[in-house]
């Protein structure tokens, strides 16, 4: 006769599946912790004296000073310096080549900074639909920039210095 | 002390919102300061670590759902920060996030807060030498007496490995410090 489980059959109560499998192990673990304590008391560490009383957390400053600065892939000012960059080259380029007389001009011979200048000037301004115009699908395809451009390591740099744990673990509990 | 449902409460309401808030870092301020403090060990890195699990905690309350005590919350977003900190130190350094807590260990001898004695200064060194996962085991359970189903939620780990963690922990360290 198996008297263990005579006597289970005899109380109503339960126990984790594992329990008596690793009580051994829990109680070595117990016991060496109680020894531990009795020869190490705390942990030392100190702090400056008045540190909690003058722990004072302005969440309007802080936030203010901490505010997380997000940077998009694909922001729309980079869009638009792009777009508006080869907008300009394909005007240049379609002015210059019809007209005979300008035919040595090279592409080569405007300098980017002329163009940047002329970009920050705002005399050139385009709406959102303007500059999707001059986008096709494989000049944004993320696929082909993920594979082909972000090397691993600039991309596990990017997400170290933008985003942490937190921010992941927060977005997955929403 | 206001009670946890109440505060959860006061903090989703943009009317009470702030005085809750204070009430919040007050209530949970030294808890997290020093579950911090075991983990990146210098003072100066631990009050900083401390203001950026404040911010977080501010900037996403709305976003807490109640699955889980609120108090698990501040200690998985603090623990998440430490983390996120040592990371980036060890990237900075480039050496591995173990090597940057050894490290931080090794320069306690010379840290003007830190006042333990030579057998809590291998305790603390006995502690660092473990994978990082035995360390938040044995730091909440042995110095903050944090239960294994809260410590569950915390460390997103089953209670069963949560216990083995800590007992592979515990012999690990009572043999580096009482030599076993």
């Amino acid at each position: 006769m198996n008297l263990e489980n005579e006597h289970n059959k005899q109380q109503p109560f339960g126990v984790p599946s594992d329990y008596f499998e690793t009580f051994q192990d829990a109680l070595d673990a117990r016991l060496a912790e109680e020894r531990l304590r009795e020869v190490v008391k705390g942990h030392g560490f100190a702090l400056p004296e008045t540190y909690f009383k003058e722990f004072e957390f302005s969440s309007e400053e802080q936030l203010a000073s901490n505010e997380v600065k997000v940077f998009s892939l694909f922001n729309t000012k980079t869009i638009a310096t792009v777009a508006a960059i080869a907008a300009c080259l394909v005007l240049v380029f379609t002015i210059f080549n019809n007209n005979p007389s300008n035919q040595e001009f090279a592409l080569e011979d405007i300098e980017t900074t002329t163009l940047d200048e002329y970009l920050d000037s705002d005399a050139i301004t385009f709406t959102d639909s303007e500059l999707t115009a001059y986008l096709n699908e494989e000049t944004i395809s993320l696929e082909a920039t993920i594979e082909g451009d972000i090397a691993n390591e600039a991309l596990e740099d990017y997400i170290l210095d933008n985003l942490d744990a937190n921010d992941i673990y927060i977005q997955y509990e929403e | 002390m206001i009670l946890e449902d109440s505060l959860i409460t006061a903090l989703k309401s943009p009317e009470t919102k702030e005085a809750a808030f204070r009430s919040l870092v007050d209530q949970y301020k030294e808890r997290l300061y020093w579950h911090i403090r075991k983990m990146v060990y210098a003072h100066e890195d631990t009050d900083d670590v401390l203001q950026n699990t404040f911010i977080k905690v501010h900037r996403n309350i709305d976003s807490f759902k109640g699955d889980s005590k609120l108090y698990t919350w501040l200690y998985r977003i603090a623990t998440n920060e430490a983390i996120t900190f040592i990371n980036k130190r060890s990237k900075q350094m480039q050496v591995s996030s173990q090597e940057v807590q050894e490290r931080a260990v090794q320069n306690l001898q010379a840290d003007v807060y830190f006042e333990g004695d030579e057998i809590q200064y291998k305790l603390q060194k006995a502690i660092a030498s473990l994978p990082q996962k035995q360390q938040q085991v044995f730091n909440l359970k042995y110095f903050d007496g944090m239960k294994y189903e809260d410590m569950s939620q915390v460390l997103e780990t089953s209670v069963g490995a949560l216990k083995s963690s800590y007992h592979i922990a515990v012999k690990k360290i009572t043999a580096h410090v009482l030599g076993d």
